[in-house]
C-alpha cells in the first residue's frame, strides 16, 4: 500500500515538476500576490503620510475673524487663498483643500457674543481633502485653546493650572514595525496560497486524467484506489504547504531586504520562525484544501467545471482576510479556518492565544479532511469515474 | 485463459448487455466482432473489473474474482498517454504499479522495445507522438509487466496499413508465445486475418462463437462480412 501510494506521489510530482507552463504561472501568483500586498500597504501608509505631512491650501472669505486665525494657521503649514465667495468651481480652480468661512452670528447666538464660530467646508467627494479639512479644523480647535489659556493667564490664572494633563502615544512593538496590517496580510496571504496554489494540481489530477483518458488505465493496475487518491491527495497537500512557504518567504523577503523596503514602502514585521510557525499551524488546512479540491475534481464531469467550482471554493479563504472583525465574535475560534487563522494572528501579535480552541478547531479540520477524502474513495470505487460525460 | 458465461450490464433503461458467453483459450486470438452499441467496450470492461455485471460470472485464469490483476493486461478504448513522461516511464510507471520488481520491469521494458521497434522514441516524451508510435507505448505499457491474458479495444482503430500490419505481427508473437488475447473490432478484414476464434456480438447479445472456417461453413458465405450480417439477420430473427 505504502509503496504504491509513493509510486503516485512520485508520478505527480515528476509531471508537474515538467509542467513548465503551471509552475511558471504558480511561481508568478505566489510572487507577486505577496508583493503586490506589501505595495498595498505601503501605499496606504503613504497616502496617509502625505495627507497629515502636505501643506493644505485653505480658501477663505475675507473678515477681520479670518484674518485673526490666518497667522496661527500659517505657522501650521496651511496656505491662505483668498476667495471671494464658496463655491464647488472655486475648489477646482483654487486647487483647494478646504474654505474657511466666518459664521455670522443669528438672533439666538446674541446670548453668547464671545464665541466665534468658523465653518470648515469640503467639496465632499475627495477623502483626502476631508481629512485635510479634519486637520485645519483641529489646528483651529487648538488655536482657540491657545487663546483660552492665554485670556486666563493674563486674568491671573497659573499656567501649570491650565494644562494639568498630557498624553504620548507609545507602543510596545518597535517603531519599524507595521503592526497590525502587516500580521492580517500575512495569514490572509497564506489562506489565499492555501486554496490557489493547488486549484491547478488537483483538478489536474483526477478531472484532468479522465479528460487525457489515463485515468481508466491506472484503475486497471494492481494499485488499491485508495492508494491512488491517497498518493494524489499528498501529493497536492505537498504543493499546498509548498505554496504557503513560497508566498510566506517572498513576503518576509520583501520586509527584510531595503530595496524592498523603499520600492514598496514596507517595514519589516515577520521573522522567518513566525513564518514557519504559521506554516505549522496551517498545515491541517492544506490536507483539507487538498481534500476538498481533489473530491471536487473526482465529481466533476470536466477539467473547466472542476476550474469553476474550485474557483468558487477558493472563497472560503476570504474570512483569513477579515480575521479583525471577527475577532471578538464569541466561539469563532473553535471552528476551522478561523481558529487557525486566529491562532496565527496572535502568535504573530506575541499574545496568548487559547489552546483548547486552536485543538478543536484542529480537530474539526482533520474530521472534514477525512470525510472528503472518504467521498473521493467512494467516488474512485465507484463505475462513475469512468462513466461521466466529458 | 478468460471465460464469461450469461453476463449483463444495463445503464439505467440502457441495457448494453444482455446475455454475453464466451471462452478465450491461452495460444489464441479470439475476436469480439460487432457492430457499434452491440456491448464490445461494456464486456471488455466487466472482464476488466472495471463495471460490476448485473449478472454473471467471469474468470480469468480459473479464478472468478482473486486473480493477480498483473495476470490481466488491458488497453481500453481511453488510450490516454501521460504526455509529459517519456515512453520508457509511461511503460514502468505502470508495470510498477503491478507490483513487479525493478528488475523484472527493466528486463520487459528491453524485450518489448525490441519486439514493437520502439529504439527511436523510448526516450522521449510522449507529446506529439503519432498514432502508431502511441499505440506502440500503449501496448508496450502492458508488455513491461508481461501480463498472461491481454484484452484489447479496438487495438487498430486510428492506425494507417503498415502499421496494422506491424500490430499484427505482435499479436501472433505474442499468440505462439502462449498468451490468451482477446480484442474488440468491427473491422471484417482483421478477424480473418488474426482470429483464431470468432465471438460474433449484436444489440448486447453474443450470437456464437466458431473460428472463421467454421462461421463461413455456417453461414455458407466466403466473406466475413456476408457472415456477420447473415449472423446477426439470423439473431434479431430469433427475437423477434
Amino acid at each position: 500500500m505504502l509503496k504504491m501510494i509513493a509510486l503516485v506521489f512520485r508520478h505527480e510530482a515528476k509531471d508537474l515538476i515538467r509542467d513548465s507552463a503551471t509552475l511558471k504561472t504558480m511561481a508568478i501568483l505566489m510572487v507577486f500576490m505577496p508583493i503586490l500586498y506589501s505595495y498595498i500597504i505601503g501605499d496606504m501608509g503613504t497616502r496617509v503620510k502625505e495627507v497629515l505631512d502636505k501643506e493644505k491650501r485653505l480658501g477663505y472669505v475675507d473678515h477681520s475673524e479670518v484674518q485673526r486665525v490666518l497667522p496661527w494657521l500659517q505657522q501650521q503649514g496651511v496656505i491662505p487663498v483668498p476667495i471671494k465667495a464658496l463655491s464647488k468651481e472655486v475648489f477646482d480652480k483654487e486647487n483647494l483643500d478646504a474654505v474657511l468661512l466666518y459664521k455670522d452670528k443669528d438672533e439666538l447666538d446674541v446670548a453668547d457674543p464671545i464665541h466665534t464660530q468658523f465653518e470648515v467646508w469640503t467639496n465632499g467627494t475627495n477623502e483626502k481633502k476631508a481629512a485635510a479639512a479634519t486637520t485645519i479644523q483641529k489646528h483651529l480647535l487648538q488655536y482657540g485653546s491657545v487663546l483660552a489659556r492665554q485670556n486666563l493667564i493674563m486674568a491671573g490664572a497659573a499656567p501649570q493650572l491650565l494644562q494639568p494633563l498630557d498624553a504620548e502615544v507609545k507602543a510596545l512593538a518597535s517603531s519599524n514595525k507595521s503592526g497590525f496590517v502587516t500580521y492580517d496580510l500575512m495569514v490572509a496571504l497564506l489562506g489565499m496560497a492555501l486554496f490557489f496554489s493547488t486549484l491547478h494540481v488537483a483538478v489536474d489530477t483526477t478531472a484532468g486524467e479522465r479528460e487525457r483518458m489515463t485515468l481508466e488505465s491506472l484503475l486497471y493496475t494492481a494499485a488499491p484506489r485508495s492508494s491512488i487518491v491517497v498518493g494524489k491527495f499528498l501529493f497536492v497537500a505537498s504543493v499546498a504547504i509548498f505554496g504557503m512557504l513560497w508566498t510566506g518567504l517572498t513576503f518576509w523577503v520583501v520586509g527584510e531586504v531595503s530595496i524592498f523596503q523603499e520600492l514598496l514602502g514596507r517595514t519589516g514585521g515577520i521573522t522567518l520562525s513566525q513564518l514557519l510557525i504559521g506554516v505549522l499551524i496551517m498545515s491541517p488546512l492544506a490536507f483539507f484544501v487538498s481534500s476538498l479540491q481533489i473530491m471536487i475534481g473526482s465529481f466533476c464531469n470536466s477539467v473547466k467545471q472542476a476550474q469553476a467550482y474550485n474557483s468558487i471554493s477558493g472563497m472560503i479563504s476570504l474570512p483569513l482576510s477579515f480575521l479583525f472583525f471577527l475577532d471578538q465574535m464569541k466561539g469563532i475560534a473553535y471552528t476551522p479556518i478561523f481558529g487557525q487563522g486566529l491562532a496565527y494572528r496572535k502568535v504573530l501579535q506575541g499574545e496568548d492565544w487559547d489552546h483548547l480552541a486552536f485543538i478543536s478547531a484542529q480537530a474539526i479540520t482533520v474530521a472534514i479532511t477525512l470525510v472528503l477524502l472518504g467521498l473521493t474513495l467512494k467516488r474512485f470505487q465507484s463505475e462513475k469515474i469512468i462513466l461521466t460525460k466529458v | 485463459m478468460i471465460e464469461g458465461r450469461n453476463l449483463a450490464k444495463a445503464f439505467g433503461p440502457v441495457k448494453a448487455v444482455k446475455d454475453v458467453s464466451f471462452h478465450a483459450a491461452n495460444g489464441q486470438i479470439t475476436a469480439l466482432l460487432g457492430d457499434n452499441g452491440a456491448g464490445k467496450t461494456t464486456t471488455i470492461r466487466m472482464i476488466a473489473g472495471l463495471l460490476n455485471p448485473d449478472g454473471g460470472t467471469i474468470t480469468v485464469d480459473g479464478e472468478s474474482k482473486h486473480y493477480p490483476r498483473r495476470n490481466l493486461g488491458v488497453l481500453s478504448d481511453a488510450k490516454g498517454l501521460y504526455e509529459r513522461q517519456t515512453a520508457r516511464e509511461n511503460m514502468y510507471y505502470y508495470a510498477s504499479l503491478m507490483d513487479l520488481p525493478r528488475a523484472q520491469i527493466e528486463a520487459n521494458i528491453k524485450r518489448a522495445t525490441e519486439l514493437l521497434e520502439m529504439d527511436d522514441i523510448i526516450d522521449r516524451r510522449t507529446k506529439g507522438f503519432s498514432t502508431g508510435q502511441k499505440m506502440k507505448v500503449l501496448l508496450g505499457r502492458l508488455l513491461a509487466f508481461n501480463p498472461q491474458n491481454l484484452l484489447l479495444d479496438e487495438p487498430t482503430a486510428g492506425l494507417d496499413v503498415m502499421a496494422t500490419r506491424r500490430f499484427r505481427g505482435v499479436l501472433r508473437n505474442l499468440r505462439d508465445a502462449g498468451h490468451c488475447l482477446v480484442f474488440s473490432t468491427h473491422v471484417m478484414q482483421e478477424v480473418e486475418q488474426l482470429a483464431d476464434s470468432v465471438i460474433v456480438m449484436h444489440d448486447g447479445l453474443s450470437l456464437t462463437q466458431a473460428s472463421v472456417s467454421e462461421l463461413f461453413a455456417r453461414t455458407g458465405e466466403r466473406s466475413m462480412e456476408e457472415a456477420f450480417v447473415k449472423l446477426i439477420a439470423g439473431g434479431d430473427h430469433h427475437r423477434a
